[in-house]
């Protein structure tokens, strides 16, 4: 797999952190970084999709497909180029559903 | 068009006070409009159904008033065609009360884009919808609250329910009666003192002539959000230093870019109103859930959504062939009594032909396929498989590509290509949209859906209709990766909403039904039967003759009789024409006494692949431009050359 930043540099993947696209089914997860531009961050920010937020991974994409992720109650099906710019911290533990 | 009733322009001398439904997608917005306005607009539940506004006076305590459902937004930040629509509209026109809808089950997200409508500065009225919705997931809001905190009216409805709708629109009256402009939640004290600075140093440029709000512009410029800089060029190069320095100053202090320090700011005000107002407890489970195991599943999915294609079109097969067959007989029985009534030479008996060969031809070939298609589609979309479709289908879409969403208006052009070249909108990047387009107009809309049933699947049997359809899905395949390829372009993809199920009411399937078949009846049906006449008139005066021979070079590559070049004409007024007028044009209902089998493949090949019709021609031109629009249909028509004359090949080694 390759990863690109909007830098467009292929960066090694051993010491990337993990990014959406690599989201397991029922992972709770914190949103770390976006990179993209202007458009695409405002876009995912209005969708709930931001630095900061948690979000849960409900369907990972299989055979390259989209990931479907769940944040503030909605679900946003996210395509994996796009996924594999949004980098993600797993968080461990069962958390209170979504809140 | 179906869903736009442009009412006069109401500007002209009295002026209604004029609401404007503004809502995320899927909020509810077209329900509501058309419990009030009738059914002029079309509900449905995925994102991006409303590409274009439409307009109804509607009657609120007697007083006639102004209702205008605008596209989906997000927020004021625009992302896609249909929402540029709606921000354009929102600061140019002069607009009494703003109907903020939002989904009350999604409320901390709505909120984000009630505080920029409130930076507008028009008076706001808060609907909270899907309050049913709301419950089931466990959310339960202090409305009266949320109305002290907002300074706003909040009314809560269920708009499939149309409860609380009066109320609505009771207050939204009220409030254009007696305007009443809230005050903007404050931001943290730094965001909060950069925005006012620089909202006074706009004010200091401009003089306070500005014409947009100043809260609004200065955030705006400090989100750095191109769309306001160039509608200001004036004031931004005016006072680009200051606008540079407060954008400098917040990035500096919080440690982000600007646009995402006042992002963070609305998300947190929200949060915080959200918190206070709201109360969320554990959510029932439910039905919707358990079905999306399946629907969604990564093998299952694709099976059940061939399943759900295949049933879908042999019900529609099976009853419209049924149907079809017991008509004709009937109006065949007509034509004969007829000719010997009249005498088959005679002017009027040519005349009178004619228009029967019409009317029958809408009544027995078009409706009865028609109908459950049309049927089926609406109940297909008001459920919200749409979008679920779009998902599964991403990863495919990519192959030739395009991304998952790129698949909504391909479904949509099944039923007609028209709304189908509208729902491009909703991809963002105009390559999409073009790409989309080529493959909206490629795909066999519901019109020429009768000509591939009727003709193909009536002489030569279902297998070789689906055969068309697999063959149809091939070719655009195969256009789409040669078009992406020819124009490279890194778009970011899919980045697609998921509504949630939504059992579809009957009232709601049927309207939707009825307005699509109404576009049939009322200016396709008639065309058809004066094209007939025209058509039986021409072959009186021997004019088909002129028009047969400037298509001689068309219908002599495909092996067709000459006969049936001028019904190609009238496919490009609409598509079910070109079956009609062969009918016309051979003089028989039964065209496989003139026709061979093969002849008719290739016909049928050709019309399903040459040409947009009129309609279409119109939204492509004005969606993608004129030339791409000239490109595309002579693509397309290429393409039916190249398909037919394959068709043809084929058909020597199977008849
Ligand atoms: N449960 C529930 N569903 C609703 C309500 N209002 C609308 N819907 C459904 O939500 C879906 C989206 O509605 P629509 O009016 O098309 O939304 P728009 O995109 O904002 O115009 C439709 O399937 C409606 O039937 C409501 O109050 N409760």
């Amino acid at each position: 797999m390759r990863f690109f930043c909007n830098k467009q540099v292929p960066l090694d993947p051993s010491h990337l952190p993990l990014t959406l696209a690599s989201g397991k089914e029922n992972q709770c997860a914190l949103i770390t970084a976006i990179c993209g531009g202007w458009g695409i961050r405002q876009h995912l920010n209005q969708l709930g999709i931001r630095v900061g937020a948690i979000i849960r991974v409900k369907r990972e994409g299989a055979f390259g497909g989209p990931v479907l992720v769940i944040v503030d109650h909605s679900e946003i099906a996210i395509g994996r180029q796009m996924a594999n710019k949004i980098q993600i911290q797993v968080i461990n533990g069962k958390l209170d559903k979504e809140k | 068009m179906a869903n736009s009733t442009k009412k006069n322009n109401t500007r002209a001398s009295i002026h209604y006070p004029r609401f404007v439904l503004v809502g995320q997608p899927n909020c509810g917005k077209s329900t509501i409009f058309n419990k009030v306005a009738g059914y002029h607009s079309i509900a449905t539940n995925f994102p991006g159904a409303t590409v274009e506004f439409t307009k109804s006076t509607v009657q609120v305590q007697n007083q006639t008033c102004e209702l205008v459902d605008l596209p989906g937004i997000y927020s004021l930040t625009a992302w896609d065609g249909a929402s540029e629509e709606t921000k354009k509209y929102l600061l140019e026109q002069k607009v009494d009360v703003i109907i903020n809808v939002v989904d009350a089950s999604l409320l901390s997200r709505s909120l984000e884009l009630t505080i920029q409508l409130l930076e507008l500065e028009t008076p706001v009225v808060l609907c909270l919808n899907m309050m049913d919705e709301a419950r089931r997931k466990g959310v339960s809001i202090d409305s009266v609250k949320l109305c002290q905190k907002l300074g706003i009216p909040v009314i809560e409805t269920i708009g499939v329910k149309g409860q609380g709708v009066d109320e609505l629109f009771a207050a939204s009256y009220a409030l254009s009666r007696n305007p009443v402009i809230a005050k903007c939640p404050k931001m943290s004290r730094h965001v909060e003192e950069t925005v006012q600075n620089l909202a006074a140093d706009l004010q200091k440029s401009t003089d306070g002539r500005a014409e947009l709000p100043l809260r609004l512009l200065s955030i705006k410029l400090l989100e750095g959000d191109p769309f306001f800089a160039k509608l200001v060029p004036d004031i931004v190069n005016n006072i680009s230093g200051s606008i540079e320095k407060a954008q400098k100053d917040l990035s500096e202090a919080h440690g982000e870019p600007s646009d995402a320090v006042i992002s963070a700011e609305r998300h947190s005000q929200a949060m915080a109103l959200f918190e206070q107002t709201c109360l969320v407890q554990h959510a029932e489970k439910s039905w919707k859930d358990l079905i999306d195991r399946w629907i969604m599943h990564p093998i299952a999915g694709y099976l059940i959504m061939l399943l759900v294609l295949y049933l879908f079109f042999k019900t529609v097969f099976s009853l419209g062939s049924s149907v079809e067959q017991w008509l004709f007989a009937g109006f065949d029985v007509w034509i004969e009594q007829l000719s010997a009534l009249i005498g088959s030479n005679s002017f009027i008996f040519h005349l009178a032909s004619g228009i029967v060969q019409g009317i029958a031809g809408g009544i027995a070939i078009v409706l009865p396929y028609l109908l459950p298609f049309l049927f089926g589609l609406a109940l297909i979309e008001d459920i919200g498989y749409l979008p679920r479709v779009a998902f599964l289908m991403d990863n495919v879409m990519h192959r030739i590509g395009l991304h998952g969403t790129a698949v909504i208006p391909g479904i949509l052009g099944y039923g007609c290509s028209v709304p189908a070249v509208m729902a491009t909108r909703i991809l963002t990047s105009p390559r999409d949209r073009f790409i989309s387009s080529v493959v909206a107009v490629l795909t066999p809309c519901s019109a020429r859906m009768t000509v591939i049933f009727g003709l193909v699947g009536y002489y030569l049997g279902a297998s070789a209709a689906l055969g068309i359809y697999i063959l149809n899905m091939f070719v655009i395949a195969v256009t789409g990766s040669i078009l992406a390829r020819l124009l490279p372009e890194d778009t970011p993809g899919m980045i697609l909403e998921i509504p949630s199920y939504q059992l579809p009411s009957l009232r709601t399937v049927l309207a939707k039904t009825w307005l699509r078949m109404r576009e049939f009846i009322v200016i396709a049906w008639p065309l058809l039967i004066l094209g007939s006449l025209v058509l039986s008139l021409a072959e009186w005066f021997s004019l088909d003759q002129t028009i047969n021979m400037i298509f001689r070079p068309i219908t002599y590559i495909l092996g067709l009789p000459a006969a049936v070049g001028s019904t190609l004409i009238f496919g490009v007024l609409r598509k079910e024409l070109s079956m009609l007028m062969l009918f016309q044009a051979l003089g028989t209902t039964d065209v496989a006494s003139v026709m061979t089998s093969g002849q008719l493949l290739v016909f049928t090949l050709f019309v399903v692949f040459y040409m947009p019709c009129a309609a279409t021609i119109g939204v492509l031109g004005k969606e993608i431009g004129w030339k791409n629009t000239l490109l595309a249909s002579l693509l397309t028509v290429f393409i039916a050359l190249v398909i037919g004359l394959l068709g043809r090949i084929l058909s020597i080694f199977i008849f």
